[in-house]
């Protein structure tokens, strides 16, 4: 054993990153400073600890990454244990994200990975500022959305109107589904968002509310019944409790009148598994394409620090229910992309005594948004809306209102019309004049 | 427990999948005849820094870390040679279910591969190096019983229908319904009642022109009582069902899997003999034919399911009913051929389940048969890969080259001991810049891809130029995150595998991790 | 393009991290989207929406009083909630009037199918609103939700017309104006 220790276990990384091929990125540059630059310096986020989530941490780890930090509300659960291979029987119950960097932490020496037992939601700008890259392990929709969205929030531009490169932090997103699944790479501002191609997302399957209550033909339709239209009626658990699809009283009682439903209609094959799967529209998760999902991500995540092969450009999928199938293609960016659109917030400069109503006429007169009937919106505050007659009658009392006490200085005013196609966020800048210049 | 353990995934692959699972994955077994060296730690997730310290071997430790995730599973380890296992394995009498070979040497390679072969052990193999991943599955046939992929169309008879459905029909008087119901007749008898009343204004003639096609479509308008009658819309959707080609027939390929020589009675009596691993599947095959040519006119047995359509309940259940009553007694029939079958070459009645029996004919229009080149073939015989390439390279799956690029990797090493552009362990620290150049083995290597190039009639181009070129600067390197990906698709193999559901890999999974695109080079001939 | 590596190391923010502020949970997309959505509503005369809390725009009342058809007169209140997750999931709509129609159950249940099944992304809240108002002009008996009312529009229509006056009458839904 000559081998030194980080020499040792750094090898195959050293190999690749010291020399050039022509499968390099065009600005690759072999150097030693690229591991350095990993090992010491590159942050990763890691969002979600479930089954994309512990094969991430594990595939980062060992991909020359240490200084990690993985952020996951969950516990762990009993379902978990097939595919999320940090966890053990001992752990059910436990915060997912502090088991899982115990674990790589114990396993593989020197690295530095802090887990979050906390929602993403309300974590402060500042925390997603620290990372060089955010990678996403997440199952849901909505949660992908605001982590896109929060990125993008974080670029900035310089005074020339240029993106300022060092405020973009990629983020690789990938997700499962039975043995399909897909990566992508999304460079916030610079490649399309999630926000930009939210349709390749198929909707929830629903089933016509008519069919559930008169004429059911399928088990789900017997528990749709059971969970859309009895629940609401009878309350079971005390008026105003929700179906919550974790408590296993709430599914055996809908699960017993979906039976009760489906005998009297002559319909078979009502379960609780079955029914567990309609109520919480549980996806199928096995580990083989977590894995390869997962670590199709983590090698884009090397890609993208150390630029030895170009970065995925910019969506992969992947399916192996006949074959082994990859695809990788570019989804483009969309124009009037509500998240990431082109258009920058547009600094609008006003003295801090104008009324709402001189704002908005301004507005009115501007020749680059030309809007008509302008509403706007401060941070989920209404200043004024046009339209319908019940808002509007509830806002004009702003109207005449200056504008320093209704907004603060610097803050983002969300303005949208019928003229724009997706609305449009103003930035609001006090000068010192005290008249309206027109 | 149990259950709610692997509920994620039996949702998938469904309880008798789990249970395929659980027969043949209750013990696994790591050969390997190395020490845990401080390399293996940045490449293996399963070592630990005391099996280094204590000079303990990687098969030992990776047993044993593995052995933690599942209780239920029986971990063994086995420190010695490839060959040695071999030779020492031929005498035991338990058949291993599944192999897997993860070596870069080719001559380990072609003798596991040789030995899986011959005890028709399903073979897989599955390497990564530098950012190319590869996979390969051999085995001399494997048998698909649900190869699970959505039929484009129900199998509903609805141009051939049988008795009781023709009698179920007779239940709905359009004419004579009142509009409630009228709305709720299931599209699958309203062609059933258009296809009868094409056949009855045509001289009993079946539709086949676009013409004919029209007038269907404007006799199910005609019935419609208003203009979005949702049921008669669905049917209109449907009307195809009527003058397509008749997907009760066994197609193409079901075809070929019913004429084979292992569905005739020598053919069967061989496989008992040898107790292959298929006889089961090729049993049932040949009851299913028996079934086509003597009780079913041609046709394949029903799947007895119907799919959702506007409906009110009862008509929808009796529809449902009707389907599955003359499902059930068709799959009966089978049954008793196949039991008959059994009589016939000696083995028990009950060698094959009822209930196994049902699910064969259930899926029976979606069974495979692969029977695979072997690795000597491949290696031995360049006819067999001129083909695939080929294929490979017309459907622009470049990606080909980079199996050209390793197969020439395979026999540098074999001839030099090591791999083109390869640093030994170690030296790379003493930061020696000559120690990374790579133009002396990639104009040996180059050498090696032109002769076999030249063998398998494919032009040495540009891209394979820097295939070859990128295969040296990887020199034999191992990343984690590729190897993780091919180990995730040789794991999603195997499953297939075992659980017989699902279609697996024709042959190589190339995955190129420098540009995330792949390649597959099919070595199999689907029947 | 964008090279993580050669980017000097990120201003190190340890004196905004006191700042804390914390991200509201809704995506701004969705916002900006719900706030279009609701600036655009096309109400018309038979419609009208109301507010419960002007900042709070994810839940609200809407209107509806036909000014033809058999439900003239009429005024039945709808309540919408936006999920999180629109557009990407269809707002959820109760019928918070007693109201005798085939496709309006006792509790208020609706049918239709842009609210369940059909519902797409790039639908707007106008879409459900055209179709609510549509509800109420032709109410389509081969869906019902009440069956005795789907039966009684299909059978007796007159009988029909009768038991609907009866029940805004009852509900107070009527309107006169």
């Amino acid at each position: 054993m000559s081998q030194g220790k980080d020499e040792g276990k750094l090898e195959d990384l050293y190999l690749i990153t010291l020399r050039n091929g022509p499968f390099a990125h065009e600005s690759f540059s072999p150097s030693e400073d690229l591991l350095n630059f990993l090992w010491n310096e590159c942050k990763v986020l890691v969002v979600g600890a479930g089954g994309l989530g512990c094969e991430l941490l594990k595939d980062l780890a060992l991909s020359g990454f240490r200084n990690i930090e993985v952020i996951d509300l969950d516990v762990v659960d009993v379902t978990n244990l097939n595919r999320q291979f940090l966890f053990r029987q001992q752990d059910v119950g436990k915060p997912k994200a502090e088991v899982a960097a115990a674990f790589i932490a114990k396993r593989i020496s020197g690295i530095n990975i802090k887990g979050h037992h906390a929602n993403i939601y309300d974590q402060p700008r500042e925390f997603y500022k620290q990372f060089n890259l955010v990678v996403a392990g997440l199952d849901s929709i909505d949660a992908r959305r605001w982590l896109n969205e929060t990125l993008i929030d974080l670029v900035e531009t310089n005074d020339d109107g240029t993106i300022d490169v060092s405020t973009v932090i990629p983020l690789i997103d990938g997700g499962t589904e039975g043995f399909r699944g897909q990566a992508r790479v999304i460079i916030p501002k610079m490649s399309a968002c999630f926000e930009c191609n939210l349709d390749l997302f198929p909707p929830q399957i629903s089933y016509p509310l008519c069919t559930i209550a008169n004429t059911p033909r399928l088990p789900e339709h017997c528990i749709e019944y059971a969970s859309v239209i009895l629940w609401p009626q009878q309350q079971p658990f005390g008026a105003g409790t929700k179906v919550d699809g974790d408590n296993p009283e709430h599914v055996k009682w809908i699960f017993e009148r979906a039976q009760e439903r489906a005998n009297q209609f002559h319909i078979q094959g009502v379960t609780y598994r079955l029914s567990q799967g309609v109520i919480k529209h549980i996806i199928p998760a096995v580990a083989s394409t977590n894995a390869i999902v997962a670590a199709s991500c983590a090698n884009e995540a090397f890609k993208l620090a150390t630029y030895i092969a170009n970065p995925l450009n910019n969506y992969m999928l992947y399916n192996g229910e006949s074959g082994v199938y990859t695809y990788a293609f570019e989804t483009e960016r969309r124009e009037e992309c509500p998240a990431c659109g082109r258009a920058q917030p547009k600094k609008i400069c006003v003295s801090p005594k104008w009324t709402l109503a001189d704002l908005i006429e301004v507005l009115r007169e501007d020749t680059e948004l030309r809007v008509k009937s302008p509403s706007l919106t401060v941070s989920s505050r209404a200043l004024y809306y046009s339209s319908p007659a019940s808002l509007e009658q509830a806002t004009k009392e702003n109207l005449p209102q200056s504008l320093d006490c209704l907004l603060e200085e610097g803050c983002e005013i969300f303005l949208t019309d019928p003229a724009l196609p997706l609305g449009r966020k103003l930035q609001i800048f006090f000068h010192k004049c005290s008249k309206k210049n027109k | 427990m149990m259950a709610e353990r692997y509920d994620r995934q039996i949702r998938f692959w469904g309880e008798h999948g789990q249970a395929a699972l659980k027969d043949c994955s209750i013990y696994f077994l790591v050969v390997d005849d190395k020490e845990t060296s401080w390399r293996d730690l940045g490449r293996n997730f399963f070592v630990d820094e005391d099996a280094v310290f204590n000079h303990r071997f990687r098969a030992d430790t990776t047993q044993r870390l593995l052995q933690e995730l599942n209780d239920e599973v029986v971990g063994y380890s086995q420190t010695v040679s490839i060959d040695r296992f071999l030779k020492e394995y031929s005498s035991e009498d338990r058949l291993l279910p599944i192999f897997v070979c993860c070596s870069l040497d080719e001559q380990i390679l072609l003798k596991t591969s040789e030995f899986c072969w011959r005890h028709q052990i399903p073979f897989v193999y599955a390497v990564s190096y530098g950012l190319l991943g590869l996979v390969r599955i051999a085995i001399p046939e494997h048998c698909v019983w649900d190869a699970r992929e959505e039929m484009v169309a129900q199998e509903l008879r609805l141009s051939e229908p049988f008795e009781e459905l023709e009698q179920y029909c007779n239940n709905f008087p359009l004419e004579s319904l009142d509009d409630a119901n009228h709305s709720l007749v299931p599209y699958a008898v309203i062609l059933v009642k258009a296809f009868k009343a094409f056949m009855d204004s045509h001289q009993g003639r079946r539709p086949e022109t676009r013409e004919d096609q029209e007038a269907i479509r404007l006799l199910l308008r005609s019935w419609m009582r208003t203009p979005t009658e949702e049921n008669f819309m669905e049917a209109l959707k449907h009307c195809h069902f009527i003058w397509m080609k008749s997907l009760a027939e066994p197609n193409e390929s079901l075809q070929s899997i019913l004429k084979d020589y292992k569905t005739e009675m020598e053919g069967i009596q061989l496989q008992v003999d040898r107790k292959d691993r298929n006889l089961k599947f090729w049993i049932l095959v040949a009851a299913v034919k028996h079934f086509v040519i003597e009780d079913g006119q041609g046709k394949l047995p029903l799947k007895g399911s119907v799919p959702d359509m506007i409906s009110d309940t009862e008509s929808f259940i009796g529809l449902q009913r009707v389907y599955k009553k003359r499902a059930e007694k068709e799959h009966r029939i089978i049954y008793q051929r196949a039991q008959y079958i059994c009589k016939q070459v000696g083995l028990e009645e009950n060698f094959l389940s009822p209930l196994e029996v049902f699910e064969f004919c259930r899926n029976i229009r979606s069974i495979a048969v692969m029977r695979y080149c072997s690795l000597q073939d491949e290696f031995q015989n360049n006819t067999v890969l001129k083909d695939a390439l080929k294929s490979c390279l017309d459907r622009n799956e470049e990606d080909a080259y980079f199996y050209i690029a390793f197969r020439a990797c395979l026999q540098f090493h074999h001839q030099q001991g090591h791999f083109p552009g390869q640093v030994m362990n170690g030296s790379l620290s003493s930061k020696e810049p000559s120690l990374l150049d790579y133009e002396q083995d990639y104009i040996q290597l180059a050498h090696l891809a032109e002769k076999w190039c030249k063998s398998c009639d494919i032009v040495k181009n540009e891209k394979l130029d820097a295939t070859l070129r990128e295969m040296c600067r990887y020199g034999g390197s191992e990343l984690h995150s590729i190897a993780a990906l091919t180990g995730g698709v040789a794991a999603q193999e195997i499953v297939k595998l075992v659980t017989k559901q699902f279609r697996p890999l024709s042959g190589w999974f190339i995955f190129n991790g420098a540009q995330s695109t792949s390649a597959t080079v099919s070595l199999c001939t689907h029947i | 393009m964008l090279k993580l590596f050669s980017l000097k190391q990120k201003k190190q923010s340890a004196q905004e991290q006191t700042e804390n502020k914390t991200s509201s949970n809704k995506t701004t997309a969705a916002e900006l989207r719900l706030q279009k959505d609701i600036s655009e509503l096309d109400t018309g005369k038979t419609l009208s929406v109301y507010f419960p809390d002007k900042n709070n725009i994810v839940e609200f009342i809407v209107y509806c009083k036909p000014d033809e058809g058999i439900y003239k007169y009429g005024c039945f209140a709808f309540r919408f909630k936006i999920p999180p997750t629109y557009p990407h999931d269809p707002p959820k709509v109760k019928c918070e009037t007693k109201v005798f129609h085939p496709n309006i159950d006792e509790e208020g249940n609706v049918c239709l199918n842009i609210l369940r099944e059909d519902w797409k992304p790039i639908l707007s809240l106008n879409a459900i609103l055209y179709g609510l108002q549509y509800l109420f002009l032709e109410p389509n008996p081969d869906d019902p939700l009440n069956k005795e009312a789907a039966n009684l529009y299909r059978d007796n229509k007159a009988a029909f017309y009768a038991q609907v006056q009866r029940s805004m009458r009852e509900s107070g839904a009527y309107y006169s104006r």
